[in-house]
């Protein structure tokens, strides 16, 4: 006999340390090893791909998307989904230039009532409505993905604000070093959600309540409060991907963040995140949101007629999605 | 008539249909052994048993619903092979279940067309149908628009409904399950009227029921099964009597060792702070779904068993008692502090819920073992925001698999991955792991071995041992009277009182559930 004690009846105790950690499944090195495949390969065919400049980009392009799906992970991990993100994008944006610009309030105070915005509207209207009122999530984020892109037309009138503001440009379009402060951002964010998941009561809570919310409620664990908490940090997300929008457009559009909610839907699905909830996470996201980036980029490169993107991207959701579904039978 | 109904059109004097050597097996256990049976013309065949000894198992395979694992079935042309539920309509063997099915979101009188085919192909079109249809149900339920949605309607009238669309099939067999557990008192009378049509078309009803009462009131012939087998049968309907079925009910039970008196856990309460207020007091709770406590008091050391049958109550008042469901009327004290009626608070007082059904709302199946077990503990009983360490995770849980013995291949494996046994023993660990002071167990035993059930029980008298209170259901009466200190006995929601199971034996809680027996305390030792 080694290290590990026999439980009486069969079946070990693990006690070495190699299992301390949870076993590894190969299935969790699949769709990683497609995202490398799709590197390696679209580094041979096409030189220009693995420029340090077309990587910057990639990965530039990929920041404010991962900042939207990050948010997204969470509301899809506790068995929602929030489909009004978009549209939040262009609200946020329109309040920014309407009330930097017109109003002419300081950049600090314009960020935290977007971001405020945000976060209320995702807490307390999406959250609180799909809970306490029990009105399917789909149904409700599908009210206020019309709602949000209409306010924003209203206060920005439907016509675009030009913004500039150099603390806004340094931070959508500067660089620390050679790195841009867009991607700094984006890991920042990354990390600070993988935090949250993994090491915080809220975390393990958001798991177990997409799991079985049912089981989640006899346990003790307040549901209503963690979806609440779900669509207010995908709705204060959402709100500061609005921001950078703005930053990176040089301008508040109507029309920004248009369809951001099912490119981040997609992006979270892809990384795993399972629509049932419950089993997932943010690095899954962000490989989602980058292989989906990955693609675009590849298919400009290789001078594919960019009407062809939304097929690519869409066979490759059903079929990573699909792929997984058999895997767990 | 039309073209329908083929094979058993012709009364042959006979049987309808005949169960031969007919065993079927689940994982582990032989629901039912070795059984023949036939089911003869303008019979009522009553079916009787304690909990799980195969009464609705044999029930769904004589109505094609589950095919059998040896045996067969035979009409009076040979063998029948049932390959789906539709196969059984058609020869005319319709079921009512337990629950009724009916589509909930269509009218009642459409609910009885449903599944007829008509001249338009359209049942909904067919206006002679319709009106069928209508009368029937004016008839057996005068109170009710036929126009109204089957959804809308009380739980007993939706029972009617089912048997009357059931009805409409004319069948040649028709089978109940538990038909009057949802009717209530008006069931013997419904059920009968029922009856007598089918039998008026030379067709035969089987019966399942718990309900010694209506057994009696409306079988022709009865069999009593016990463990799967058929040990009894009685076809003068005269001599049947209510104390008849409840000797051979208990005729063949033999108790388990651990049941005699002398092995009933002797517990020492350690003393309390506050002796004076009982731990867990109730008073005159009551709830919309007609749950009636009057009074109820459990103190540390006590393991309170509820008896009763299946849609008694045992599972209302646990689920009110922490929390999960609201109750309208009454007060919960936990040592003196009154509840607020929700599971969050229930559990900082010091209540532990495990539920019934453990795959509906026990376990998060996608989570790992570690997880099922530490989200009480380390999640639900923290702030919204708090720190947690994989560390601490990893020390509880290990804690609570070596405690519980929970066999997993890995401590993070998959909770799906154990066996139904082992995932029961995860509920009861996270339940556990905080060490409540009122442990609410629901069936805790429920689909566990022989030898899981009794760790699981010696881990309830530990608890109790160590001053917890323990208020708990099981359908296995031989658990109840070997776990349990004090019984307390349910029917139709009530709570009716209580029992020393010391002074109580199987047949008594036989007799008092099913309605047998209906004073607790006047000839306790049972029907003499």
């Amino acid at each position: 006999m080694s290290s590990a004690a026999k439980v009486p009846g069969g079946g070990v105790l693990p006690e070495s340390i190699r299992e301390q950690l949870p076993p590894i499944r190969i299935q969790q090195f699949a769709f990683p090893l497609a995202l490398l495949t799709m590197i390696v390969v679209g580094s041979i065919a096409y030189p220009q791909f693995h420029t340090t400049a077309n990587v910057r980009n990639v990965l530039t392009f990929a920041s404010i998307p991962l900042i939207v799906a990050l948010g997204q992970t969470v509301v899809v991990l506790a068995r929602g989904a929030d489909l009004s993100v978009g549209s939040m994008i262009a609200l946020s944006g329109a309040i920014l230039g309407e009330l930097f610009v017109i109003k002419h309030v300081s950049l600090a105070l314009t960020f935290v009532i977007c971001i405020g915005v945000g976060v209320l509207l995702g807490g307390m209207v999406n959250g609180l409505i799909v809970t306490k009122l029990r009105v399917s999530f789909i149904i409700v984020t599908l009210g206020t993905f019309s709602i949000f892109r209409s306010l924003a037309d209203v206060i920005i009138n439907g016509t675009s604000i030009s913004v500039y503001n150099p603390t806004l440009d340094w931070m959508t379009n500067g660089q620390i070093g050679s790195i841009p402060v867009l991607i700094v951002i984006a890991v920042v964010f990354y990390l600070v959600m993988l935090a949250v998941l993994r090491g915080t009561t809220f975390g393990r809570s958001v798991y177990a309540v997409g799991a079985n919310p049912e089981a989640a409620r006899l346990s003790g664990i307040p549901v209503h409060r963690i979806v609440i908490a779900g669509y207010a940090i995908c709705g204060g997300l959402a709100a500061f991907a609005g921001i950078l929008t703005v930053g990176q457009l040089g301008s508040a559009q109507p029309t920004a963040g248009v369809s951001a909610e099912l490119n981040s839907l997609a992006a979270v699905l892809l990384g795993g995140t399972r629509f049932s909830g419950g089993h997932g996470g943010v690095t899954g996201t962000v490989m989602g949101v980058l292989f989906l980036g990955t693609l675009t980029n590849l298919l400009l490169i290789a001078g594919v007629n960019s009407f062809w993107q939304g097929t690519a991207s869409g066979l490759v959701l059903i079929t990573a999605v699909a792929l997984d579904r058999t895997r767990r039978d | 008539m039309s073209t329908s109904a083929p094979a058993l059109r012709d009364p042959a004097p006979g049987f309808l249909l005949a169960a031969r050597n007919l065993s079927v097996e689940y994982p582990g256990t032989l629901a039912v052994d070795d059984v023949d049976i036939e089911v003869r013309p303008g019979e009522v065949l009553a079916i009787v048993g304690a909990n799980g000894s195969g009464k609705t198992t044999l029930l769904t395979v004589l109505c094609g619903l589950r095919r059998p694992t040896r045996g067969s079935l035979e009409d009076t042309h040979g063998e029948v092979v049932f390959h789906s539920p539709s196969d059984a309509l058609r020869r005319g063997i319709t079921l009512v279940p337990q629950e009724p099915q009916l589509a909930v979101t269509l009218s009642c009188w459409e609910n009885l067309c449903l599944g007829h085919s008509s001249a338009y192909g359209m049942p909904l079109l067919d206006r002679k149908q319709r009106t069928t249809a209508r009368r029937a149900l004016r008839e057996a339920l005068p109170h009710v628009d036929p126009s109204s949605r089957a959804g809308a309607l009380r739980k007993s009238d939706r029972a009617i409904v089912a048997l009357v669309a059931a009805l409409a099939r004319r069948p040649r067999l028709l089978a109940l399950d538990e038909p009057t557990a949802v009717l209530g008192e008006q069931a013997v009378e419904v059920v009968s009227s029922a009856v007598a049509q089918v039998r008026a078309n030379g067709g035969a009803v089987v019966l399942v029921s718990h309900r010694l009462r209506d057994i009696v009131a409306l079988a022709t012939r009865v069999v009593v099964l016990v463990d799967g087998r058929l040990t009894f049968e009685n076809t003068h309907v005269g001599d049947l009597t209510v104390e008849a079925l409840v000797e051979q009910l208990t005729h063949a039970h033999v108790p388990p060792a651990s049941a005699d008196p002398a092995g009933r856990p002797r517990i020492a309460v350690p003393a309390r702070a506050r002796p004076d207020v009982p731990l867990l007091r109730v008073r005159d709770l009551a709830s919309v779904d007609g749950l009636r406590v009057d009074e109820l008091h459990v103190d540390s050391g006590d393991i309170v068993g509820l008896a009763g049958l299946s849609g008694s109550g045992r599972s209302r008042l646990l689920r009110a008692l922490a929390g999960a469901t609201k109750v309208s009327e009454g007060t919960i004290e936990v040592d003196g502090t009154r509840t607020r009626g929700d599971v969050r608070s229930g559990r900082r007082l010091g209540i532990a819920y495990v539920t019934e059904d453990r795959a509906a709302d026990g376990i998060f199946a996608p989570l790992t073992v570690v997880r099922n077990l530490t989200m009480s503990e380390l999640v639900a009983s923290k702030r919204l925001v708090s720190r947690t360490s994989r560390m601490r995770e990893r020390q509880l849980g290990r804690r609570l698999i070596e405690r519980f013995r929970i066999r997993t291949p890995h401590i993070y494996s998959l909770v799906t991955a154990l066996s139904g046994g082992n995932q029961q023993r995860v509920v009861l660990g996270r339940a556990l792991a905080g060490t409540p002071k009122i442990l609410l167990a629901d069936e805790p035993t429920q689909g566990v071995d022989i030898q899981g059930r009794a760790e699981i029980q010696e881990h309830m008298r530990e608890f109790a041992r160590s001053g917890g209170a323990i208020v708990m259901s099981s359908s296995d009466f031989d658990e109840l009277l070997g776990l349990c200190n004090r019984l307390v006995i349910m029917r139709d929601g009530v709570a009716l009182g209580e029992l020393d199971p010391a002074a109580t034996d199987y047949r008594t809680l036989i007799a008092l559930t099913s309605g047998a027996q209906m004073q607790l305390h006047d000839d306790e030792r049972g029907p003499a």
